[in-house]
This record gives structure tokens, C-alpha cells and sequence, in this order.
């Protein structure tokens, strides 16, 4: 037991037991000499603070050892990159890259460690020129402990401000919004803020779809960035050409509503949106509204021909102007007395077409336009669409006048999607930028029978061949469509400016099996050495170069007849280098498209 | 009171204790090995992407237009390319009685 006792406890047990006894013989014989007394009880006291405390941590390195649980959450690679790049990249239905978010660093100071700010603002000129020397000085010397001095640096100007060697200067890693492909589909794609938020189109219209990451990482466009890159050429160089003032420019599917390409002139580029000014952003494509003129006639046409009030060879006189109230309306093309309905589309006639609409009347002309989509914003997915411009009350001048297309304004993307309905059968779609999953069927409302559609689709041709549209022809491909030469509305006061028009063409290709709806619009466009401007003119052989161009592209093939009309001249089959097997039965009843040579 | 007998029990759990500890340590070990996996695999994923990214701008339709009309002598595509099965009389016609210009033997 003795031995028991000698441990490191039964010693401070026996020192304990010893002191009180002590103390107690010490208060007995009434010591009063505290010179002993106090010394002990100190050291004993910090002995005992100091075994608390290690007794604390070492139930707190215990915990931290056995039960501490590992945060495996965060090693995942996928919440890393996650973490690092939160926007979600876009691409085009071809998996082309259109934006993407990419490392950068950003320069600031502490301008508590400059030593000299004059020195640090002139080493930093040199490798940012066009930054202010006297605002950098200002920065350099402040009182704050943080100034930002240049975001988003790129690799190489980071390490030109590191190689610099100043106190001082740090940087600091963010992400940069990147749009590899520049200009292309830069209206349409938009851009981001210094904050990484969506200020306009698409970046903006679906922030929250790229920021939420339900995405994989990547929102697929239904924009082609081939075909997207044709469209906006020719606008630029039409535009150019006529000195316009804004241009537009789309395609769209017209089986699934996905806009194939969509072009706003003038350009811009991502990647440098604020150096460009207001007027240049503008979308003209969705976010501008025109009173679109005759580009309007196949839908008063249609809903003629769907309700049987007239068929293609229903008799009009346009011999006259027609009076409506205090002024009369004329026609530009007009060279008979007495025009079928076809013709009347044709030549473009507003008196034949006001007649229409007053066998139609204005309550079924508005609902038929309505559910075209175009009395009301059409889209969502893009930020800035506007109400169309519509009559307040609707008179019989008004119905006339919106039978060919003037009194009420509406946006390209609107005419656009009507025509996607007129021509696939009769099933308006709303239109969309965000390609469609093949197996997700495509919903509609049906607007006019397939009947009135085939017919409305056969007029579009007879205007491509015989009318106002025949700049339109294209290699190849049948196409129909409409001209539209509408003057513009007076900025101050009711009427019309006579010298400013906006000149466009809508319809669809290839005219024997409609797949795509087209249009292409000039605002403002000027004549060359004072000629016409008129839409015929000046979007007509645009229209022709897109489709000969971007058709193939899209694997549409060209009809049996115009193939049997460009066959070579003599005839021959310079292809035919490979024996020709006996014809097999095919027994997959879709013939594919195929390509049959590389030039 | 600490008897031996408390002292060896104390002991027991220490040696219990250790390899406990040891494979915790080690798990630690494990555990920032794989932090620093996922930051290179974050790391390399940024340079992809980075990468993903000068494709796309080399690949640019107009360049690649120019590129491979200049150095290949390529063209756009026609619309005489595209074409439907049904459409091959048309499109090449079947010469009777001509041989394969390719030599390959008829019927195979």
C-alpha cells in the first residue's frame, strides 16, 4: 500500500492532506507569519490552473483527433470548378463556344505601402498608356487601404505589372466573360457587368438559367454560328451600300420556332460593349419597332382565304384611289384596272388589299393578328421587347391601313414568327433562341388550316417569280416572300415623312417544302446617286445570296425540277467513277439528305 | 486512488487509441491529397477551358473561309452538292456501258 501511495496523485494528496494539517497547526498555535503560508497556497493554486488547462486541451486535442469529421464535400472537383467559374458557358447547336468565363486578375493598391506615388503612377503607365496620370496619383495616395487600380488584366499584363517590382501593388483573381467568336450574334448573346451580371440580351434575359448550374455548365443556343455569320455580312455590306441608318436580319426554323440566326446592324462585340454607344446596342432585331408596310399583305391574304372570302383568282378593281375619310389610298405598282388576288399581292397593291380587309372586318382582322403574335411582346427570352405599337380604337381607315401593314408597329422578331406560322402548315410557334431537345415534341396553336397555308405559301412564290420580290430568286432554292417599302411616321405630328422609309423582305425557303422563315430589314436606306430604295432593290438580292449560301448549309435539298434545269450542259456524269449496283429495295422509308461532293 | 491495475487499463486505451489516431492522421493526409487533386483538376480545367476558348476564336468562319479557300482551294458548298436518294438520276446519271473510272470491278 505504501508503494501504492508513492504515485505522482497520493503525493499531491499527501502534500494536501500535510498542508491542511499544517495550517491547522499553524492556526493553533495563532501563527501569524503569513511570509510561509502565502507561497504555498500560490503555487499550489497555479499547479492546479495549469493541470485544468491541460486536462482542457487535451480533451479538446482528443476531439479534434478521433471525432473531428473530414469535409470531403469540398475536395470534390466539381464544386471547385464550380467555385471558380459560376456562369455557365453558351454555345451554338453545333457545340461552337459564343461565351465563356475565363480566369484574369485585377490590379489594386495599398496605397499605405507606396513609397512614392508619382514613381508607382508612371511604372504603371507603361504598361497601361490610357490610364490618367493624375487619377492614379490621386489613388496612390490616398488614405484608404484598398483602390482598384485596372480590372481584368490580361496574363501577360499581369506579369509586366509584376516584373514593375513595386510595393505595394496586388492583384487579385476574378473572372472574365470571354465571347471567343467576337462580333457574331453579339446583339443577341449580349453581355455582363463588372459584377458578372447579364445587362443585356440573352446574358441578361436568362440570367438566372446560366447562373444556377442545372445547365452542365453549358445553355445551347439554337443560333447556327455559320449560318449566323453569312446573314450578318450581308446586312453589314446592304446596309452599307444604302447607308441605312439600322438594319436586321434572321432566320428561323419553322418546324420547331428556333431562330437559326438573328443579325442587328450595326454590330458590336461583347467583349468591348461599353465602347460602343446606345444607338449601336439597340437590338433592332427585338427590341425595335417598325410599321413594316407590305410585308403585312399575307396575313390579311390569309385570313381571307381561311374564312373563303377570296381564293387566288378573286377579282379587285384598283383602278381608283380609295377614299377612306380624308384621304386616299394608292398604289404604287399599280398598272391594271382589274387584279386577281394573286396579282394584288404580286404588285403589291394596297387598294386590292384594303378591300380584302373590309370583307374581313376589323374584329377578325385584330384577333387574326393577335394570334399571330403580333398585338403583344413576343418573346421572353431576351430583355427589351416591346409592346407593339397598335391603334387605340380601331376604325375602318385603321383596318385598311394595318391590312398593308402601315398604322401599327411591331417588331422584326414578331413578323418573323408570323411567317413561321403562315408557311408550316398553319401553326404559330413561339419563336425561341435556346435549341430544342430532338426528342421534346414542339407545341402550337393552330391559326389557319394547312390549306390556307399551301395556298398562302404558293401566293409568297408567284410574288418571288412574277411580282415584286424577283431580285429574290435564288440558285437552287424556291423561294417566296413579300417586299415591304413602308415610310416612316413623323417624329412630331400625324403622317408620314416621304423621305424616310424602312425597306424589308420576309418569307420562306425553299418554297416547295417550307422549312425556314426569312427576313431582312433596312432602316432608312439611300438610293445610289438617287435612285429607288425600295425593298426590292435593296434587301431583295441579299435574300437571294443568304439562301444560295446558307441552304446547302443546312442540308436542304434543292427540288427535282431545279436540279433537272442546272445540269450541266453536256449532260455527262463526271461523278460516275464507281460501278453502279442494281437498285436495292430501301427499307428505311426517310431518305436522307446527302452530300455528293466536295465542290 | 491509481493502482496499477488503472494504470494498464490506461494503457490498453492509449494503444487503442493510437491506431485510431494514426489512421485519422492519415486520412488527414488523405483528405488534403485530394484537395490538392481537385485544385489541379480545377487548374487544368481552366486551361481547357482557356484552350476551348483560342479554338473558337481560330475557329471563326470567316477565317477558316479565307483559310481554306487560299490554301486549299476550297469552296462553299452549292446547292448542286445536297441532295435526296431519289434525286441521283439527276444528279448522276447512270452512263450505260461506261466503266468505273476507278477501276473497281463491277458488282463489288
Amino acid at each position: 500500500m505504501a508503494n501504492k501511495r508513492n504515485t505522482p496523485l497520493g503525493n499531491f494528496v499527501k502534500a494536501w492532506r500535510n498542508f491542511n494539517n499544517k495550517r491547522e497547526l499553524i492556526a493553533a498555535k495563532n501563527l501569524d507569519d503569513n511570509a510561509t503560508k502565502m507561497p504555498m497556497l500560490r503555487s499550489q493554486f497555479i499547479g492546479m490552473t495549469f493541470m485544468a488547462g491541460f486536462v482542457i486541451l487535451g480533451l479538446k486535442a482528443g476531439y479534434l483527433t478521433l471525432f473531428r469529421p473530414l469535409d470531403l464535400a469540398r475536395t470534390s472537383a466539381q464544386a471547385e470548378a464550380m467555385k471558380q467559374a459560376p456562369r455557365a458557358d453558351i454555345i451554338d447547336r453545333n457545340g461552337v463556344l459564343l461565351a465563356t468565363s475565363l480566369p484574369s486578375f485585377s490590379l489594386y493598391a495599398d496605397p499605405e505601402k507606396i513609397w512614392d506615388a508619382a514613381e508607382t503612377a508612371t511604372a504603371i503607365r507603361t504598361v497601361f498608356p490610357q490610364l490618367e496620370q493624375e487619377d492614379l496619383i490621386d489613388k496612390l495616395a490616398s488614405t484608404k487601404r484598398f483602390v482598384w487600380i485596372k480590372r481584368r488584366m490580361t496574363p501577360q499584363q499581369k506579369q509586366e505589372i509584376w516584373a514593375l517590382g513595386q510595393p505595394g501593388l496586388e492583384f487579385e483573381e476574378e473572372t472574365k466573360r470571354v465571347y471567343p467568336m467576337g462580333q457574331v450574334a453579339g446583339h443577341m448573346i449580349g453581355a455582363i457587368n463588372g459584377e458578372g451580371r447579364g445587362i443585356d440580351g440573352l446574358e441578361r434575359g436568362l440570367e438566372g438559367l446560366l447562373t444556377t448550374g442545372d445547365l452542365s455548365r453549358q445553355l445551347k443556343l439554337s443560333l447556327d454560328s455559320r449560318v449566323q455569320t453569312i446573314v450578318e455580312a450581308e446586312l453589314a455590306e446592304a446596309a452599307t451600300k444604302y447607308r441605312a441608318n439600322h438594319g436586321a436580319a434572321a432566320i428561323m426554323d419553322i418546324r420547331t420556332g428556333e431562330i437559326i440566326a438573328a443579325a442587328s446592324w450595326p454590330a458590336i462585340d461583347p467583349n468591348r460593349y461599353g465602347s460602343f454607344s446606345d444607338a449601336a446596342r439597340t437590338n433592332v432585331f427585338n427590341s425595335s419597332l417598325f410599321e413594316m408596310g407590305s410585308t403585312f399583305k399575307p396575313f390579311t391574304f390569309a385570313v381571307a382565304i381561311e374564312d373563303k372570302l377570296i381564293d387566288e383568282n378573286s377579282q379587285f378593281n384598283v383602278s381608283a384611289p380609295m377614299q377612306i375619310g380624308d384621304f386616299a389610298i394608292s398604289d404604287y405598282h399599280g398598272t391594271k384596272s382589274m387584279l386577281s388576288a394573286k396579282e394584288v399581292l404580286e404588285y403589291s397593291s394596297n387598294i386590292g388589299t384594303g378591300l380584302i380587309a373590309r370583307m374581313v372586318g376589323a374584329p377578325r382582322l385584330i384577333s387574326f393578328f393577335d394570334s399571330l403574335g403580333l398585338l403583344s411582346k413576343v418573346n421572353g427570352e431576351i430583355m427589351g421587347a416591346p409592346r407593339p405599337r397598335i391603334p387605340r380604337k380601331w376604325g375602318v381607315s385603321h383596318t385598311v391601313t394595318a391590312s398593308y401593314g402601315q398604322g401599327l408597329s411591331v417588331s422584326p422578331l414578331a413578323v418573323l414568327a408570323a411567317y413561321g406560322a403562315l408557311a408550316n402548315g398553319g401553326i404559330y410557334i413561339k419563336p425561341t433562341f435556346i435549341a430544342k431537345n430532338g426528342n421534346s415534341p414542339t407545341t402550337g396553336r393552330r391559326v389557319i388550316s394547312a390549306e390556307t397555308s399551301r395556298k398562302i405559301v404558293s401566293l409568297l412564290r408567284a410574288v418571288v417569280t412574277s411580282g415584286t420580290g424577283q431580285t429574290a430568286q435564288a440558285d437552287y432554292y424556291l423561294v417566296g416572300g413579300k417586299t415591304g417599302t413602308a415610310n416612316k411616321p413623323l417624329t412630331k405630328g400625324a403622317g408620314y415623312d416621304a423621305s424616310k422609309r424602312v425597306s424589308s423582305f420576309a418569307g420562306i425557303f425553299p418554297a416547295n417544302n417550307p422549312q425556314y422563315a426569312f427576313l431582312f430589314l433596312l432602316d432608312e436606306p439611300q438610293g445610289i446617286d438617287g435612285g429607288a430604295a425600295t425593298a426590292n432593290i435593296v434587301t431583295g438580292p441579299s435574300v437571294s445570296r443568304i439562301v444560295t449560301r446558307v441552304a446547302p448549309m443546312l442540308g436542304v435539298a434543292p427540288s427535282r425540277a431545279i436540279l433537272a434545269d442546272n445540269l450541266p450542259a453536256n449532260n455527262t456524269n463526271i461523278a460516275q467513277n464507281v460501278a453502279v449496283l442494281p437498285p436495292k429495295t430501301i427499307a428505311n422509308k426517310t431518305t436522307p439528305n446527302i452530300a455528293l461532293g466536295a465542290r | 486512488m491509481i493502482t496499477q491495475k488503472h494504470f494498464f487499463i490506461g494503457f490498453g486505451c492509449l494503444a487503442c487509441l493510437l491506431p485510431l489516431y494514426w489512421a485519422k492522421t492519415q486520412a488527414d493526409k488523405m483528405h488534403d491529397h485530394m484537395q490538392d487533386l481537385a485544385r489541379d483538376v480545377a487548374t487544368e480545367r481552366q486551361k481547357v477551358q482557356i484552350l476551348e476558348a483560342e479554338l473558337a476564336y481560330l475557329s471563326r468562319f470567316e477565317r477558316l473561309e479565307k483559310v481554306a479557300s487560299e490554301k486549299l482551294g476550297l469552296a462553299p458548298i452549292s446547292g448542286r452538292q445536297v441532295g435526296r436518294i431519289e434525286d441521283l438520276d439527276i444528279v448522276a446519271p447512270i452512263i450505260a456501258n461506261a466503266a468505273p473510272k476507278s477501276g473497281v470491278a463491277n458488282g463489288q
